[in-house]
């Protein structure tokens, strides 16, 4: 049924249902969901993903941990998002270093629209 | 004048010696060359007696010699004739010296002779083969022949016939009594012995006895036998000086002898007189120097007296300049030097009262010096000196100080290090420390070490100034003490500018947290409506509520502590029931506990406390407890009044806090380290709060906590026990 997958982590239950359901209720994306830095890689391991939202705050590897794991010892070249609740310089420059889209979390709309942009044009067509 | 009398009598022995001794080495040596010269010349003498007796009988038997070639020519008997027998006699006679005449023929027969004292007949006579004519060319040689014991001298010459042709030989013999009277002729004195001695060795004639009658030995050869003809010889127990001389006409010496000691005896006679001109002139040297000395040491007893006064302190003293030559250089010297002394003498005397003004002068000046409190030590640091600003300061009166030591003004209890050794070391040294005056008052000193040292740098003792700086101290702690308080003040700021920055920052995230749900929510309800169900719907809109209670939380406690930290909050105490206070604020905290066991005990008991502290210790402690521990687990919530004071007591078994975290945990926005709960649902905020509301009402917050094995906080608070008066 869906023809991408994404990757979203988040320690923040409110905040996973929200993204999920913003981004599963127009597309045909499936949404697999980690609750912290560690679960977000062992889920990586399990499956291919098209695309990955961390959030940058989690308990036990944050986000751009997470990303750098993922860049350099999984060798992901995909789109990653980086999703943190507030944006500023310190986290633009690690974002710049590792390719990472940022997008605050309260703009829920960017994110929409990050995420489409990035899996639009080539999917297989179901 | 003894002295001097006393260098003349040095002077007299010493010449008197010396004069004694050139005399008897002088006499001794005369003695010695005199008896040399004496025997050389004595010598002389008796070679030359004897040289000239041996030319004498040498000049008799010449003569005899001449008369007989006279004999030999005369007619009858140079030609042999009978008739010669006659001449000879007659011949015989006349010469009175001759004994006998013979005359020989060409073949050594007898042919004529004749005797004064028997007959003689030529036929009987023996030949004379050594007289033949050929074997004797030139004429037979004087001899000397022996008979029996009687020595005569044979004495021959050639009869020529014609004249040149050898006819035979007319030989004379005369006895030697002749020669011992030409010996005696020739002597002088009656020492002097004389005699001729024969080739053998034999005495041929002798001066004292007319005739030899027997034939004595005489050692010639040891006469003869050196440089010149004289020794001297042992001869019958005495020595004798023996010189000889050789006859030319017999080999025979002439001998002269006499005894040794007569001649030295002579000699030394005349050693006697020398001796005595020696004497008188020693004598005479000793006198004159006696004078001489006492004349010369005469002009130097005015400078010897003045010698003597000066050496007794008088330096005023000055001596004539009488005399002459080295002994006025002498006076003009000591004049000189006496004149510098003087000198010398007034210079030190006034820098000697120079001296004793200037240290009396710095005694009065050290001595009027109040402040400071100067004193000398000896070497050992007892006290010395003592001046008023020491009675002042170290409140001891000056007999009483000095042969203390310095030390035991030190205060015993907090003594400054003793700066002596240093001063050793160094030459000076500084210390500061309490030193204790009389009446057991401390005061803060300042000592300043000076060690001394004398001329030659061997110390002897210290000076030490000693100064009060109690107050001046005082005032510099004071000083440093405002410095120390502004600049903590100034880092107090700064820290609470920094934490209001990290505040800001840190505020500023965790409201942006839960907006950003509640502006999420919004979005999805917003742009999705239509897709979503209901109870999707009310789902977000949970969300939505909430988030902004969270917010609304966090705002509060924000606002709590802003309000806290800039003072605005007062304890205000009413009276509140224990145990319905705490059950109210569980009620109230609600979905926070939701998941957890709560076990409440509190006493039903009605104080006086703040109510806002209250709501802040018991919410913020369990919510806290309820982050950090576990779902299911327990939280032990109890309230007691101990004595007058309020003891709320949270525990929990959650994750614990390592001890090294158990101050960090109540700054603002510090959290435990502990990986597992960094992102647990908090603001950081609580525990500052509680701190600083329960501090606010003088109480006191404690946690005892390991990682792992939970956490109970404490709160410890005092209460009004009678609240109605409050």
């Amino acid at each position: 049924m869906s023809d991408r997958t994404i990757l979203l982590a988040d320690d923040e239950p409110d905040i996973r249902l929200l993204v999920r359901t913003h981004l599963t209720r127009h597309e045909p994306w499936e949404v697999l969901e980690a609750e912290d830095g560690a679960r977000a890689i062992a889920v990586y391991a399990e499956r291919t993903f098209d695309l990955v939202i961390l959030d940058q705050r989690m308990p036990q590897l944050n986000g751009t941990e997470v990303a750098r794991a993922l860049r350099e010892d999984h060798a992901f070249d995909g789109p990653i998002v980086l999703f943190s609740a507030y944006i500023d310089a310190e986290v633009e420059d690690i974002a710049s270093d590792l390719g990472l889209i940022a997008v605050e979390k309260s703009n829920m709309r960017q994110l929409r629209e990050v995420v489409r942009e990035h899996l639009a044009g080539d999917p297989p067509t179901p | 004048m003894i002295r001097d009398s006393r260098i003349v009598r040095r002077l007299v022995a010493v010449t008197l010696a010396a004069g004694l001794l050139t005399g008897i080495i002088g006499v001794l040596l005369v003695q010695v060359l005199e008896r040399r010269d004496h025997r050389e010349a004595v010598t002389d003498q008796m070679i030359g007696l004897a040289e000239r007796t041996a030319t004498s009988i040498d000049g008799r038997i010449d003569a005899l010699g001449s008369q007989l070639r006279l004999l030999s020519s005369t007619p009858g008997v140079a030609d042999l004739s009978p008739e010669a027998s006659t001449q000879l006699a007659i011949a015989l006679r006349a010469t009175q010296t001759l004994d006998s005449l013979t005359l020989y023929d060409g073949d050594g027969r007898a042919a004529a002779a004749a005797s004064s004292s028997r007959l003689l007949r030529p036929p009987d006579l023996p030949g004379r083969d050594d007289l033949s004519v050929g074997t004797a060319p030139s004429g037979p040689p004087a001899r000397i022949i022996w008979e029996g014991v009687v020595p005569s001298v044979e004495l021959g010459t050639l009869v020529e016939d014609p004249p040149g042709t050898p006819a035979g030989t007319l030989v004379g013999i005369a006895p030697l009594v002749v020669l011992a009277h030409e010996v005696t002729a020739h002597l002088d004195g009656p020492s002097v012995n004389a005699l001729v001695v024969g080739e053998d060795g034999s005495v041929i004639a002798h001066r004292e006895l007319d005739r030899v009658l027997e034939r004595r030995p005489f050692a010639i050869d040891e006469v003869v036998d050196g440089d010149r003809p004289a020794t001297v010889l042992e001869i019958d127990g005495e020595r004798m000086l023996v010189a000889a001389a050789p006859l030319r006409t017999v080999p025979a010496w002439v001998v002269v002898q006499r005894p040794e000691d007569g001649f030295l005896a002579a000699a030394d006679a005349g050693t006697g007189e020398v001796t005595s001109v020696f004497l008188a002139v020693v004598i005479a040297i000793v006198a004159a120097v006696t004078i001489a000395g006492s004349r010369m040491l005469q002009p130097l007893r005015p400078l010897a007296d003045a010698v003597e006064r000066i050496g007794g302190g008088d330096t005023s003293v000055r001596t004539d300049l009488g005399g002459v030559g080295e002994v006025e250089v002498l006076a003009q010297g000591f004049n000189q030097m006496a004149e510098r002394l003087e000198r010398r003498r007034r210079e030190l005397e006034h820098a000697e009262r120079e001296a004793r003004e200037s240290e009396e002068r710095l005694r009065l000046m050290v001595e009027g010096v109040e402040d400071y409190a100067i004193l000398l030590l000896d070497l050992d640091g007892t006290i010395l000196t003592w001046n008023t600003g020491a009675r002042r300061l170290l409140g001891h009166a000056t007999d009483e100080a000095i042969g203390r030591r310095l030390t035991a003004s030190f205060d015993p209890t907090d003594p400054p290090a003793d700066p002596l050794p240093l001063a050793v070391q160094q030459g000076r040294a500084e210390e500061e420390g309490w030193c204790r005056r009389a009446d057991g008052d401390r005061f803060w000193a300042h000592i300043v070490v000076t060690a001394l040292q004398d001329d030659v740098g061997d110390p002897y003792g210290y000076a030490v100034i000693l100064h009060d700086l109690t107050t001046r101290r005082a005032a510099q702690h004071a000083t440093e003490e405002a410095l120390r308080r502004e600049r903590e003040a100034a880092a107090e700021l700064r820290r609470a500018n920094e934490l209001k920055d990290e505040f800001l920052a840190i505020a500023t995230h965790e409201i942006r947290t839960p907006l950003s749900a509640i502006l999420g929510s919004g979005h999805v309800l917003w742009s999705d409506w239509e897709h979503l169900g209901d109870a999707e719907r009310r789902e977000l809109v949970e969300i939505v509520d909430r988030h902004a209670q969270d917010m609304g939380f966090i705002v509060d406690r924000l606002l709590d502590f802003t309000r806290l930290q800039a003072g605005r909050v007062r304890v205000n105490r009413v009276p509140i029931a224990l145990d319905e206070e705490m059950h109210r604020h569980v009620e109230l905290l609600g979905p926070q506990l939701d998941g957890h066991r709560l076990d409440v005990t509190a006493e039903s008991v009605t104080v006086g406390v703040d109510r806002a502290l209250m709501r802040h210790v018991v919410t913020n402690l369990l919510s806290n407890a309820a982050k950090f521990s576990p779902t299911g687990s327990t939280i032990a919530l109890a309230a007691s009044v101990v004595g007058d004071r309020l003891v709320i007591r949270v525990a929990d078994e959650g994750v614990g806090i390592a001890p090294e975290e158990h101050q960090l945990i109540f700054e603002l926005f510090r959290r435990s380290s502990n990986d597992a709960v960094v992102n647990a649902r908090g603001t950081g905020v609580g525990l500052a709060i509680v701190k600083r509301y329960v501090e606010l009402a003088e109480g006191s917050i404690t946690v005892e906590s390991a990682p792992g094995e939970g956490a109970t906080f404490t709160v410890d608070v005092p209460v009004a026990l009678d609240p109605d008066d409050d």
